[in-house]
Parts: C-alpha cells; sequence; structure tokens
C-alpha cells in the first residue's frame, strides 16, 4: 500500500474527489469531478436524472471505474481496492434486501462476511434493531415488512459493519410520501447517532435541504454549487441552482435597477434577477404592468400566479399569505417590488450564457 | 483503475458462452442429421427418392387429411369455448377464475398416456352396450375414421394448460371490467364490446393457442396410436419399416411444419401480447347497437 | 348490463354451441359462456379419469359380468414386467431429469448472465418449441444421429464404448432435447430476477461471488430448481411417443410402454385392469409433482416479488 497521501480533510473517514473523469463510451459523464466531503457529514447530491450523481456514488463504492483522476477516503486512494473491500455501507433505491434471509440475518449479514463472532453479531444486531426503529421485527422475512421497514432494515444492514462510508441511493424514491418525510427524518437522527460520513443521492430538493449539512448541486457532470441547504435556497449561485431549488421568478431588468425599484417590464433590459415567490410583493394599481391570472390556496399561503395584459399564460408567482390574499382578484392589474435582495442577478454579459 | 471490476466480468461473460454453444450444437446435430439423410444417400450423393417416395405411394394423402381435419377442428373448438369461458370468468364469476385454472392446468401433468388408458376403458365399456345401443352409437361416432372425434375433444383438453395460461394472462393486464363498463356507458351492447374492445386485446394470446392447437395436434402420437387411428405421426412410424428414407423426409418436414408453428405462437403472444388501450381506439356505439340495448 | 336477456342471448351466440343454448334461460351470462368447455373438459377429461380410476379398483366378480372392488390390479404391478417398468421409469426419469436440470441449469445461468438480446428472443421462442417436443420426428432424427448406423454413433461409442440409443442412456439422451429446453423456460426467469441490487450489496458487505451464490443467489433459485426439476421427472416419467418409436414394447419397459402394451392386448390378456392401475400410478406421481411443484413455486416466488 502507498504512503497515504495527506489532504486538507485528514479524518479516517473523509472523502475526496480529485479531478475525476468518467465516461460510457463517447458519453462523458463526470468532467473534471472534485469534491471534498468533511468525516462524520452528510452531504447530498441533488441533480436531475443522468446529471452524473448515481454515477458518482457508484463510482466511490467501487462499481464503476474511473478514465482519470483520484478518488480518496481518509486521504488514501481507493481506487485500487475492489468493492468488497472498500469497507463502504450502501442502501439501494429498490429493495435490495436477501429474499431468503430473516432481518436479523440480513443485518449479520456483513459480520458473517468478516468471520465476527455469534454472541458479538447478536448484540449488534440488536443494537441496530433499536437504533433504526425495528425491535421485535429480527425473526420477520423481507416479503412481510413494508416498504419503508425494508428500507430501514437495508439502512441497519449497511451500519452493521461500521462502514467509513455510508452510501445512500435515492434510498427514499420508492416509498409513499407519508412514509418519506419520517424515514428522511430518520435516517439523519441515526446518521447523526453514529456520527457516520454519508453520501445521500436525490433528485428530491426537498429531501435533499431536510437532510443534509451541505447539498451539491449537480448539472450535466458538473457540481453547480456546493453549499449548505439554506445558502443553496437563498443564494443560488447560477440560474440552474436557482432554477432547479424551489421555485422562482425571472424578472428582465436595467442594469441600473436597485432592489428599492418597482419592478419594470422591459423589452430592452440587461440584467436579470432572481426572485423567490415569497420575497415578490403586489399591489393593485390601475395601469399596473401585471395581471393576476388565478390563485392556488395552499392553506397558510396563497399562491398568486400573474401574467402580463392580454396574454393567458402566467408567468410568475407571489406567495402571500392567505388573508392577504383574499383582496387579489383574477383579473387585477398589479405592480411588483421586491421585498428582500434577490436570490441571483445574472449581469448583462452572463446572460447569454445562462 | 479497478481492473479487477471489467476482468472478471468479461472472463464470466465469455465463459458463460461455452455452454450455449454446446447446448446449440446438441440441438442442431439430430436436425441436421435428418435433413441430411433425407435428401443424401451415404455416399454422399443427392437424392430425392425420400420425397418422391411419399408422393409415389398415395397412402399418405388419408392419414394427412385426417390429420389436417382434426388439428383444425381442435383448433376451431379450442378458440370457441376458451376464450368465451375465460372472458367469462374474468368479467362475472372471478371466483370461478381458481377452479378453471386448476381444471386446465391438470392435463399438463396427467400425460397422455394416462388420459388416452381412460378413455379406451370409457370407450370400451360404452362398447359392452352391444350394438345399436346409444352406447354403441357414441363410441362409433367418437371413433369414426373419417372424422375422429375423440382425438378433436381429446387434444383440445392436453392444450388447455397452456393456451389457458396465455389467454387469462393476457385478460389479467386488461382493465376488463372497467373497459365493459365504460363501453356499456357509450352505450355499445355486450357483443360489441367484446368484438371491439376485449378480443382486439387478447389477440396475441388466441394467435398463439391457434398456433399451438395445431401445431400439437398435427404431431401428436400417442393417443392416435392407442386407440388405432391413423393420423400423420403414426403413419410415419409404420411407413419406417417400409420407406425408411421417407419416413425420415416426412417426419423433418412435420418437424419442421411444427417448429414453425410453435414459433410463429411464441412469437405472436409477444409481439401481440402487450396491446394497450391507448393505440385502441374506444369503440364507438354503433346506432343498431344502441337500439338494441 | 342494463337488461339481462339480450346480453344473455348475446354471449350465447358467441359461444355458438348446443350446449350453450340449451342453457339460454340461465340467470349470468357466465353460465352460457362456460358450459362449452365444461362439456369438452368432461366429456375427454374426467370422464376417462374416472373410468380409469373405477376399472382399475374392479376386478371380475364370481357371477358372469359382475365386478367386485379389489386391489388386485394394483398388486399385479410388483410382479414381472411392471415391476421392472416402474423401475425402469423412475430410474431413468430420474437420471434424465437431474442431468437436464444441471445442465438446463447452467444454459439459464449463462443466458442470463451473456445479456444478448439475440439470444434472448432465441431462447423465447426456442426453448418453447423444443420444451413441446418429443414426439416421432425426434425419435426419428436421434436414429440418424445416433442410431446403430447414425451419422455420430462412432463419435458417441469413442467416449461411451457401451452406449447405444436403444437404452436408458439412449432415452436419458433424447429426453434431454425436450428436457433441457423446458428447464431454460422454467428457471431462466427466475436467474434474470436475481437482482443486480443483491449482488452489490453482498460486494459492498464485503462478500465475494461465491458468497452471494453460497448465501442469496442459490438459496433464492432452489425452489425454482427444484420445482422444474419435479415437472421433468414428471413429464419425463409420461413420454411415450419418442419412447415407443425407439424401443417399441418389451425390449425396455417403461410405465408408458406398458399402459399402450396392455391396452393393445387386452382383449386376449384382460390387461385392461392393469393398464389403468398403471394409468393411475401415473396420475398420481403427475398429481403429486404439481402439488409440489406449486408449492415451491408459490416460495420463490414470494422471495422474488419482494
Amino acid at each position: 500500500m502507498s504512503t497515504p497521501v495527506r489532504s486538507s480533510v485528514d479524518d479516517a473517514t473523509s472523502v475526496r474527489f480529485e479531478r475525476v473523469d468518467k465516461s460510457y463510451g463517447t458519453t462523458s459523464v463526470l468532467r473534471d469531478f472534485s469534491i471534498d466531503i468533511e468525516a462524520g457529514s452528510m452531504v447530498s447530491f441533488l441533480g436531475p436524472s443522468g446529471c452524473g450523481k448515481t454515477t458518482t456514488l457508484r463510482i466511490l463504492a467501487g462499481f464503476e471505474p474511473v478514465n482519470g483522476g483520484d478518488v480518496l477516503v481518509g486521504g488514501e486512494s481507493v481506487l485500487r481496492l475492489p468493492p468488497n473491500r472498500r469497507d463502504m455501507g450502501m442502501v439501494f433505491q429498490s429493495y435490495s434486501l436477501f429474499p431468503n434471509l430473516s432481518v436479523t440475518d440480513n443485518i449479520e449479514y456483513g459480520l458473517r462476511i468478516r468471520k465476527v463472532g455469534a454472541s458479538a453479531r447478536k448484540k449488534r444486531s440488536d443494537e441496530l434493531l433499536e437504533i433504526c426503529g425495528l425491535t421485535g421485527m429480527g425473526t420477520r422475512f423481507p416479503h412481510q415488512l413494508s416498504g419503508g421497514q425494508q428500507q430501514r432494515v437495508a439502512l441497519a444492514r449497511a451500519l452493521a459493519t461500521q462502514p467509513k462510508v455510508l452510501l445512500l441511493d435515492e434510498p427514499l424514491s420508492a416509498l409513499d410520501a407519508s412514509v418519506r418525510a419520517s424515514l428522511r427524518d430518520e435516517i439523519r437522527r441515526v446518521q447523526q447517532t453514529l456520527g457516520t460520513t454519508t453520501v445521500f443521492i436525490t433528485h428530491d430538493q426537498g429531501e435533499a435541504l431536510a437532510i443534509a449539512d451541505r447539498v451539491a448541486v449537480m448539472n450535466a457532470g458538473r457540481i453547480e454549487q456546493y453549499s449548505a441547504p439554506h445558502e443553496v435556497y437563498t443564494t443560488p449561485k447560477t440560474p440552474f441552482v436557482a432554477r432547479f431549488v424551489g421555485s422562482i421568478n425571472e424578472f428582465a431588468v436595467p442594469s441600473s435597477w436597485t432592489v428599492r425599484d418597482r419592478l419594470p417590464i422591459d423589452a430592452d433590459s440587461a440584467d436579470t434577477v432572481f426572485i423567490r415567490p415569497e420575497n415578490l410583493a403586489i399591489a393593485a394599481v390601475d395601469d399596473g404592468f401585471l395581471e393576476i391570472k388565478r390563485q392556488t390556496y395552499t392553506g397558510e399561503r396563497t399562491m398568486i400566479h400573474l401574467g402580463l395584459p392580454g396574454d393567458d399564460r402566467s408567468r410568475w408567482s407571489a406567495s402571500l399569505a392567505s388573508a392577504e390574499a383574499a383582496s387579489m382578484r383574477p383579473g387585477t392589474r398589479v405592480d411588483a417590488s421586491v421585498t428582500a435582495a434577490p436570490a441571483l442577478r445574472l449581469e448583462a454579459d452572463e446572460v447569454g450564457q445562462a | 483503475m479497478a481492473e479487477h471490476l471489467r476482468s472478471s466480468s468479461t472472463t464470466v461473460r465469455f465463459l458463460a458462452w461455452l455452454p450455449l454453444a454446446a447446448l446449440a450444437i446438441f440441438i442442431l446435430t439430430p436436425l441436421l442429421s435428418s435433413l441430411t439423410y433425407s435428401f443424401f444417400r451415404s455416399d454422399g450423393s443427392f437424392t430425392t427418392s425420400g420425397l418422391t417416395g411419399l408422393a409415389d405411394s398415395g397412402k399418405i394423402i388419408a392419414p394427412l387429411t385426417r390429420s389436417l381435419i382434426v388439428s383444425v377442428l381442435a383448433v376451431v373448438v379450442l378458440v370457441l369455448t376458451l376464450v368465451p369461458a375465460v372472458v367469462a370468468v374474468h368479467l362475472w364469476a372471478p371466483r370461478l377464475r381458481s377452479l378453471l385454472s386448476v381444471l386446465c392446468t391438470l392435463p399438463l401433468v396427467v400425460p397422455a398416456i394416462a388420459i388416452v388408458a381412460g378413455l379406451s376403458a370409457v370407450l370400451r365399456s360404452l362398447a359392452s352396450h352391444g350394438r345399436g345401443s346409444l352406447g354403441m352409437e357414441i363410441n362409433t361416432l367418437l371413433q369414426n375414421q373419417d372424422l375422429p372425434l375423440v382425438l378433436v375433444g381429446t387434444y383440445v383438453v392436453l392444450c388447455l394448460p397452456f393456451t389457458f395460461r396465455s389467454i387469462d394472462a393476457g385478460l389479467s393486464t386488461l382493465p376488463l371490467r372497467t373497459l365493459y363498463e365504460s363501453s356499456s356507458i357509450l352505450g355499445a351492447g355486450l357483443w360489441t364490446t367484446l368484438w371491439r374492445a376485449v378480443i382486439p386485446n387478447i389477440r396475441g394470446p388466441v394467435m398463439f393457442s391457434a398456433f399451438f392447437t395445431f401445431a400439437l395436434s398435427i404431431a401428436e402420437y400417442t393417443v392416435a396410436a392407442t386407440l388405432s387411428i391413423n393420423t400423420l405421426p403414426v403413419f410415419l412410424n409404420t411407413l419406417s419399416s417400409t420407406n425408411f428414407r421417407g419416413s425420415i423426409t416426412l417426419s423433418v418436414l412435420l418437424n419442421l411444419t411444427t417448429w414453425l408453428l410453435l414459433a410463429s405462437a411464441t412469437i405472436s403472444a409477444s409481439r401481440f401480447g402487450h396491446r394497450t388501450s391507448p393505440d385502441e381506439p374506444a369503440p364507438a356505439p354503433s346506432r343498431k347497437e344502441a337500439a338494441i340495448s | 348490463m342494463r337488461s339481462a336477456p339480450p346480453a344473455a342471448e348475446a354471449v350465447d351466440a358467441s359461444a355458438g354451441h348446443p350446449p350453450a343454448r340449451r342453457r339460454r334461460r340461465t340467470v349470468s351470462p357466465a353460465w352460457g359462456a362456460l358450459a362449452p368447455l365444461t362439456v369438452v373438459i368432461i366429456a375427454f377429461f374426467v370422464i376417462p379419469i374416472c373410468g380409469m380410476v373405477t376399472t382399475s379398483v374392479l376386478v371380475p366378480g364370481p357371477e358372469r359380468g359382475s365386478s367386485v372392488l379389489s386391489a388386485e390390479n394394483f398388486a399385479a404391478l410388483g410382479s414381472g414386467s411392471r415391476s421392472m417398468a416402474l423401475q425402469n421409469s423412475l430410474l431413468l426419469s430420474f437420471t434424465a431429469a437431474t442431468v437436464a436440470a444441471v445442465f438446463g441449469g447452467v444454459c439459464a445461468w449463462a443466458i442470463s448472465t451473456v445479456k444478448s438480446k439475440i439470444i434472448d428472443s432465441l431462447t423465447a421462442v426456442i426453448s418453447s418449441v423444443l420444451a413441446n417436443d418429443g414426439g416421432v420426428p425426434l425419435a426419428f432424427s436421434f436414429i440418424v444421429a445416433v442410431g446403430n448406423t447414425g451419422y455420430f454413433t462412432a463419435l458417441v461409442t469413442a467416449v461411451d464404448s457401451t452406449f447405444t440409443l436403444y437404452s436408458v442412456k439412449g432415452l436419458i439422451l433424447m429426453y434431454q432435447y425436450f428436457l433441457i429446453p423446458t428447464m431454460i423456460l422454467l428457471t431462466l426467469p427466475s436467474f434474470v430476477a436475481l437482482r443486480q441490487q443483491w449482488r452489490e450489496a453482498n460486494t459492498s458487505l464485503g462478500g465475494t461471488s461465491l458468497t452471494f451464490w453460497r448465501r442469496v443467489g442459490l438459496p433464492v433459485i432452489t425452489p425454482a430448481l427444484l420445482g422444474a426439476w419435479l415437472l421433468m421427472f414428471g413429464s419425463a416419467f409420461g413420454t411415450h411417443a419418442s419412447a415407443a418409436v425407439l424401443i417399441g414394447t418389451g425390449a425396455f419397459p417403461l410405465i408408458p410402454l406398458e399402459i399402450a402394451g396392455q391396452l393393445a392386448g387386452s382383449a386376449a390378456t384382460g390387461g385392461e385392469g392393469v393398464a389403468m392401475a398403471l394409468g393411475v400410478t401415473t396420475g398420481v406421481v403427475a398429481v403429486i409433482v404439481l402439488i409440489a411443484f406449486n408449492a415451491l413455486t408459490k416460495r420463490s416466488a414470494k422471495w422474488l416479488n419482494t
């Protein structure tokens, strides 16, 4: 084994991708891909399907070879290690439990391979059953469990060997919406209890923001932004991130426009500003440049859909407290202004690239 | 980098071709052997004597016609009895479905030889009532050499396991109840619904059943031989003692015919099997139907 | 359905069979549609089976024309050529099914591994075609290939000098022609259903592919393999046509050949009862096979569908 390469994050379970290239045939999936994941933290990789997030995970797991670059865990390259010696736990999208083994046997699978004695195995699996909220289900078989329970077992199985890194490949996407949120919080709780470095792959932005310490938003094989969840939402770095995470309004404004100004509608405008619906204020004005098209009531808040007069499409939206929205009838002309700095402002010369 | 991944799976994949190659040789050898034997003498010269020998004797006509008639009848009877039964069970009597399934699967495990043993016992007891009795009448009717109805019935039964499964599976993928109800609401009568909405969607399984039944019926030996009815395969076996090359030639032809039919059956099952309703326009209520219902 | 009578009529018309018409007045149209098939099944399956069972347990009584209940016919199976036939049939079916299970299983694994679209569609067609083979042409083509003067006989006898097609070895070889495709047809879906995620989960937990097959792969497909073996055993046990052409009667007694022989000669020897007893035996073997097969497939279906 070569001498460990010391990197800035040198804890035993930190993960680092160094300028990784990956292509299938002539299709490039990852280009010059680099990221640092701090030991003990949870990072979610968020992106549309085909953005390379799953490939990243599979490279880390050892299921996909790379074309260039390096992958390090705890400062040591793992590329030469076969997947069964990388010491990673993995939870798959669909139910990957071994159907012929009981819950306990599934959890103890990795321990058996590591020739752990029966009593130690039992102790560990009991511990994990409890941590993962599966107490009393040890003797059941996968087909007797619900989808959510199966994923808990998969999580317990992945954690049983105390892996250096836990890899979660869209573990919630096959579940019902109601189970999803509770299992998401559960996974986060277990991860924080055990302090396992974790990579969580998802295409669901809500999930990505809710679960992770940091979010890596990916697009076409690149990381667009890598920061804390609230930063991804409030200050997206690229139009892609702004559009992919949450809903957003885009207005073309002159370069002289400031936050205090009304939002004008000017075809020759130069800059583009991105504004969250909750930061858009509207006021009824007889000759307002926008028109209310319809409302969507969602309980506490109501979404007001706006468009240009004489055009049926609604192109923008403002989120108002429902009480406030009550007076906003469809057909009303309004003017819009912003209540906070735009999430992102693109200068004229950047607009073309976006 | 991760050479272990590529090399091991490539080796395994290469190894996997070996048994497949062996299997291909095993499958092709007897087939090519009889093809060769049909058209080449032992010294390697080409001959069509097998083929012409068949045509000359003229004895082949009767068994061939008999087999064709039996096979066609078996197909007709099978389709006309099985399709309505399976549709009815799906539409009105879902509880009878498992019973029908068991009944239709049993002939798969009870071998033809056992069925024919039972059949001959019944036929004999029918005949034992003596000349002129109803039993004797039925016996004669069933075993009529020109139109051996007993073979038609038995072949239908022997084909049930495969054809039932095919049609049952085809109907299971259809929202039959919804189709029937929506068609009724649009004003179509039962017959229109069945004809325009149900049958087109199980075209694949029905075609499979037809091909399969024909193939099985034309090549069946056990039942016909035991009941001493001279069908094509029975003739084939008797022919082998007098004209071996002829019998091999005939056997190759029969074999290829059956294979072709069975292959068409399998292909039609998969090609038309998953017809989805979107490309099938909703059954339009015809004025005539509306008037009737 | 707005009114019952026209609907019932429509079904009757679709069935187009006399038995259906007689049932015109029944309330549910289902009966009309079910009647023709029921008649066929009863006439050509239920009655023959019942007839067979009845005949097998009856022997001529003391008075002329009377019959008494007796197990005599079944007792007769334990002696002479019948007992030989039973032994031979069991040996032949057991060996043929086992050989086919091993080789067919390997082939099914191979097909699931090479992942070639051409092979997949070829398999779908060819295996279902060959699995239904086993008739006269099959026997003929084997006679031409490896019979006494076959093209490849020298090749086979070079490997095994005692080989002759007209023996149990020959029959085992010939039966492979339809048993191996049956095996592939029955087990390929299970091999395909072995999920990639299971392999990867095994690998990420530190297992090798040996570990995978030992702890997960084989246990999961074992029910399917056993079920297929059973079905092939039943199929080999009941195969008559190709064996009849190859062996004829007498030379190498087998249950199906014995039944045919007894039926043919029964007028003279009174062997009908014995033939029926043999038929019943075959049927019982078949039903046991089916029940066990169903139990096994249910289990593997439960596993493979989680």
